[in-house]
C-alpha cells in the first residue's frame, strides 16, 4: 500500500488517474468473483447453455440442457 | 447438481472408485467467472485392490442403480452428462491429489485447484482450453507462483512462455 501511494505522489496526473482506475477494476473484479455464490455461477451457465443449444440446433445438433439448480 | 454429487460420493462409499476430483469448466466456477460446457468432467482413481480398474466397472455399477443413457459427452447421471476421466498422467495424478473439499448445497465435492486446472487447460491446449486459460490468468484467484510451480514441475514452461508471447503479451492482459 505504502508502494502505491508513492506512484501516486511521484507520477504524473494522468498516469495516477490510470492507476487507481486499474486498481478500481481489479478490486470490483475480486470482489464479484467472492461474492457470487455456486449456484448463482451455476445458473449463469445454464444461461450460457441455452445460448449454445439454440445455435447448435439450427446445426442439428440437440443437446441435453442440465437440470435447474432446485430440481 | 446436487444429486449427481450425491452419486459421485456414493461410489466412493460403495468402494467402486477410491476417489473423484472435479476438474474442466465445473471446477472452474469455483475460482472464475462460468464458460461453456457439455459435460462434468471428474477424474478417478481406483483402490488399490481392485483387480480390473476400468470405467466398465463404474458403468456397470451405475446400470445397477438406473443410470445407462449415454451421450456424445458421457453417462447422463440425475441430468448431467458425466465423464469420467482416470487420473493417470503426472499432473492429473498430482491435481487430484492437491483437490480440496468444497460444500455444494450441502453435499460435499473435492474440486481440483484453480492453479492445476489452468495447467491442465494448458497442457490439454484445445481452442476452448486456451480460451480459459487466458481468462484464468486474468484472474485475481489464481495463484501465479504456485500455476509457475507447477509448470516447471511438469515440463510445461516452454509450452507456458510460447502460450504467453501469443495470447497474453500481445493482448495486452
Amino acid at each position: 500500500m505504502q508502494n502505491i501511494s508513492k506512484i501516486l505522489e511521484s507520477e504524473s496526473q494522468p498516469l495516477a488517474l490510470e492507476f487507481q482506475k486499474a486498481l478500481a477494476v481489479k478490486s470490483r473484479q475480486r470482489r464479484l468473483a467472492e461474492a457470487r455464490s455456486f449456484k448463482e455461477k451455476y445458473e449463469t451457465l445454464l444461461a450460457i447453455q441455452h445460448r449454445s443449444s439454440i445455435i447448435l440446433e439450427r446445426r442439428g445438433i440437440h443437446r441435453r440442457i442440465w437440470p435447474a439448480w432446485n430440481e | 447438481m446436487k444429486r449427481t454429487l450425491e452419486v459421485l460420493n456414493s461410489l466412493v462409499n460403495d468402494r467402486v472408485i477410491e476417489g473423484y476430483a472435479i476438474g474442466g469448466a465445473v471446477a472452474a466456477i469455483f475460482y472464475t467467472e462460468p464458460s461453456e460446457t457439455a459435460d462434468l468432467d471428474v477424474f478417478i482413481t481406483f483402490p488399490a485392490d481392485t483387480l480390473l480398474a476400468s470405467l466398465d466397472v463404474i458403468y456397470d455399477h451405475l446400470r445397477t442403480i438406473g443410470f445407462e443413457t449415454f451421450e456424445q459427452e458421457g453417462i447422463v447421471i440425475e441430468g448431467i452428462p458425466v465423464q469420467f476421466l482416470p487420473a493417470a498422467t503426472p499432473l492429473l495424478l498430482d491435481a487430484f491429489r492437491d483437490a480440496h473439499e468444497e460444500n455444494i448445497a450441502g453435499v460435499p465435492a473435492r474440486i481440483m485447484r484453480f492453479e492445476h486446472l489452468a495447467a491442465i487447460m494448458l497442457a490439454t491446449g484445445r481452442a476452448k482450453d486456451k480460451l480459459r486459460l487466458t481468462q484464468s490468468w486474468e484472474s485475481p484467484s489464481l495463484d501465479r507462483e504456485k500455476f509457475h510451480e507447477i509448470c516447471l514441475k511438469h515440463d510445461l514452461q516452454t509450452k507456458w512462455e510460447n502460450f504467453h508471447a501469443k495470447y497474453i503479451e500481445n493482448s495486452g492482459v
